[in-house]
């Protein structure tokens, strides 16, 4: 008795290692990182990294009586550090937004100024403008919201175009017989997995003689080549699961084909209509290579967050214009991931 | 019942519809990579050469990038095969939490390839999280941190196959869990019944028959490998580990005027193009038998 005891404990704890392990393992990188999002520059420079974001400072506000002026203590691991000492409440302002993102009026500055020279020493907690690095991404940093914008525009043309056309391309599949439809089907299913970095390159050519060059038309043109194959696809397999017999019905009342297509088939395939548009939308949000070719001065978010690393030493700010583009991702993936393992588990050609 | 005409008929609407999609695919897909390949393959006056890839072959550069190409696939490859695998069945048991735990394990799957090399960037500074998370587990001192970003060659493109697996794996997971649900109960019951144990059952009777998800997750997983090229330059920069696709990027981001910077990065995506394409008539194969498998 007491082996199988033992036998199942141990397999219980095996069993809780291997799921604490695989959660710990997408959990503890995605908190650091959103930690580091949030951080000021002072912290992103202190040794070892916090897990979780801070909200506040310790801090202490000293009056040096020998030098007529203040320095600023933070407290760090049970031991306040002097981090800036100056006699003017400006540069005071400035270190504490640029440096702490704290945001504080000079005028509280210099009350807390008059306050320490009577008290000598004020205990302070310095609370942080927790967003600051966001609203730097944005508003500072030249062209994020241009970029944002641009992503979008791609996203959208992308979705209007990967919908009409392989939305007809869907239906007909799904409900007509023709001579080429095996070639069809073979051909989509090819051009799904064409590296589209191919097609960006001459492409830069043809979209400047068509006067669309740097726009987010045109890159909508070159994610929109796998994404009508994968719209057509879905599409497809959802038309056929829609009974003949309720479009027929439609017919026998009267209806056209484009009236009971639009009453009857449209609704009824929704769901899946939302779902093509989904991954048209991240297809064109997550790329950079296509933007990187085929873009001069109107990139898109991704490559606009892949040029901030390159020129700063530390990861706080792109962390944050990292995160604002994940955010998007992380919501559609989670909707559209019931579809995922349908997507290519099990092809039909 | 279908006389010939009605099929006539079909026919001419079916292609009425298709049209448009024909023409898209025509002028935007047949066009542009047939004039890669006339790029790929033409020299400076335009008569057919293969002068573009000798030049390539003569560049370190390049040949690195294939070595490491060819390395980075086939690394990750491998270990996403063990680890997904592995991960797929542990998720496939219900146990309390196991949604949640799926949950979590999907996450990594949403991630933009620019969020991950921001992620990721940030664990390979000196002062980073990596070394932060080491040195709070005792297994580093604060003299002597590791400095992941000095590391170069083989050694980088190890790394950077784990920062992939990181990412990529959920999205194999998924799929063979998929197929792992759809899996016939009976015939595990059936292998326990004449006496085989877990493993063997495994081994010997969900495995085979997931077998064509497995290859198929595994070939889209090559079609992506092959493709690798952001991570590698957000984390190390351009040059420090060349990729196929990170050349192109390369000619086109850094030395955009130099004299052959468009040729080679034609030659390039030409090269892309062929071996994707091949892997995808590996996959239509074997999507197309285990149809056909299934049809029997």
């Amino acid at each position: 008795m007491p082996a199988v005891f033992i036998k199942n404990t141990i397999r219980r704890t095996v069993f809780t290692l291997i799921a604490v392990t695989i959660a710990l393992a997408v959990i503890i990188p995605v908190a650091y990182f959103v930690s580091i999002s949030f951080a000021s520059i002072y912290e992103a420079y202190q040794f070892p990294a916090r897990i979780f974001p801070s909200l506040s400072y310790n801090a202490k506000f000293i009056y040096n009586a020998s030098d007529d002026n203040f320095s600023l203590h933070i407290e760090k691991n049970g031991i306040y550090e002097s981090v800036k000492t100056d006699s003017d409440s400006k540069s005071f302002r400035t270190y504490l937004l640029n440096q702490l993102n704290v945001n504080m009026e000079e005028e509280h500055i210099r009350n807390l100024m008059s306050e320490a020279k009577t008290s000598n020493e004020i205990d302070l907690k310095l609370k942080k403008d927790i967003f600051r690095n966001y609203k730097i991404f944005f508003i500072l940093a030249d062209g994020s919201i241009a970029a944002l914008v641009n992503s979008l525009q791609a996203a959208a043309w992308t979705i209007v175009i990967s919908l009409l056309l392989g939305g007809t391309a869907g239906y007909t599949l799904a409900r007509m017989n023709f001579r080429f439809k095996e070639t069809l089907n073979l051909s989509l299913l090819v051009v799904r997995m064409f590296p589209v970095v191919a097609i960006s390159l001459p492409m830069v050519i043809y979209i400047m003689k068509m006067n669309v060059y740097d726009t987010p038309f045109s890159l909508a043109l070159v994610y929109s080549v796998p994404n009508i194959a994968l719209t057509a696809w879905i599409t497809s397999s959802i038309f056929k699961g829609i009974n003949v017999e309720l479009e027929e019905a439609s017919m026998v009342f009267g209806a056209g084909r484009i009236k009971t297509f639009q009453r009857i088939t449209v609704p009824l395939a929704f769901p899946a209509l939302v779902a093509s548009s989904l991954y048209a939308f991240l297809a064109a949000w997550n790329d950079s290579i296509v933007a990187l070719i085929m873009t001069n001065e109107n990139p898109t978010l991704a490559l606009v967050v892949y040029r901030t690393v390159g020129s700063s030493s530390i990861s706080n700010i792109p962390a944050a214009g990292a995160i604002i583009l994940l955010i998007p991702s992380l919501v559609f993936t989670f909707i559209i991931k019931n579809y995922i393992n349908q997507l290519w588990g099990n092809v039909q050609i | 019942m279908l006389n010939r005409k009605n099929l006539n008929m079909e026919n001419r609407s079916a292609y009425f519809l298709l049209f448009p999609v024909i023409i898209f695919y025509a002028v935007f897909w047949l066009r542009p990579v047939y004039s890669a390949v006339l790029e790929a393959f033409a020299d400076a006056s335009g008569g057919f050469s293969i002068a573009n890839y000798s030049r390539l072959l003569m560049q370190s550069d390049i040949r690195n990038a294939f070595i490491n190409t060819l390395v980075f696939t086939a690394g990750s490859m491998v270990i996403q095969f063990f680890l997904s695998i592995g991960i797929a069945l542990f998720l496939n048991k219900k146990f309390k939490f196991s949604n949640i735990l799926l949950f979590i394990t999907l996450i990594p799957m949403a991630f933009p390839p620019a969020a991950v090399g921001i992620l990721w960037k940030s664990g390979f500074y000196r002062l980073g999280w990596m070394n932060s998370l080491l040195f709070k587990l005792h297994l580093v001192d604060a003299s002597n941190l590791i400095d992941w970003m000095s590391f170069k060659g083989l050694n980088a493109v190890f790394f950077l196959t784990l920062v992939d697996t990181w990412t990529v794996l959920p999205s194999i997971v998924i799929i063979i869990l998929a197929g792992l649900q759809n899996l016939n109960k009976e015939f595990e019951e059936a292998g326990w019944v004449f006496g085989a144990k877990r493993f063997q059952t495994i081994k010997d009777i969900v495995l085979p028959i997931i077998r064509p998800t497995i290859v198929t997750a595994m070939i889209l997983r090559l079609i992506s490998a092959i493709q690798v090229w952001l991570i590698a330059v957000m984390i190390y920069g351009y040059n420090t580990v060349p990729f196929l696709v990170e050349r192109i990027a390369y000619n086109i981001d850094v030395i955009t005027f130099a004299e052959f910077a468009k040729k080679d990065a034609y030659a390039l995506s030409v090269i892309v193009v062929v071996i994707v394409m091949t892997a995808a008539y590996f996959y239509i194969r074997i999507s197309n038998r285990s149809k056909n498998q299934e049809v029997r």
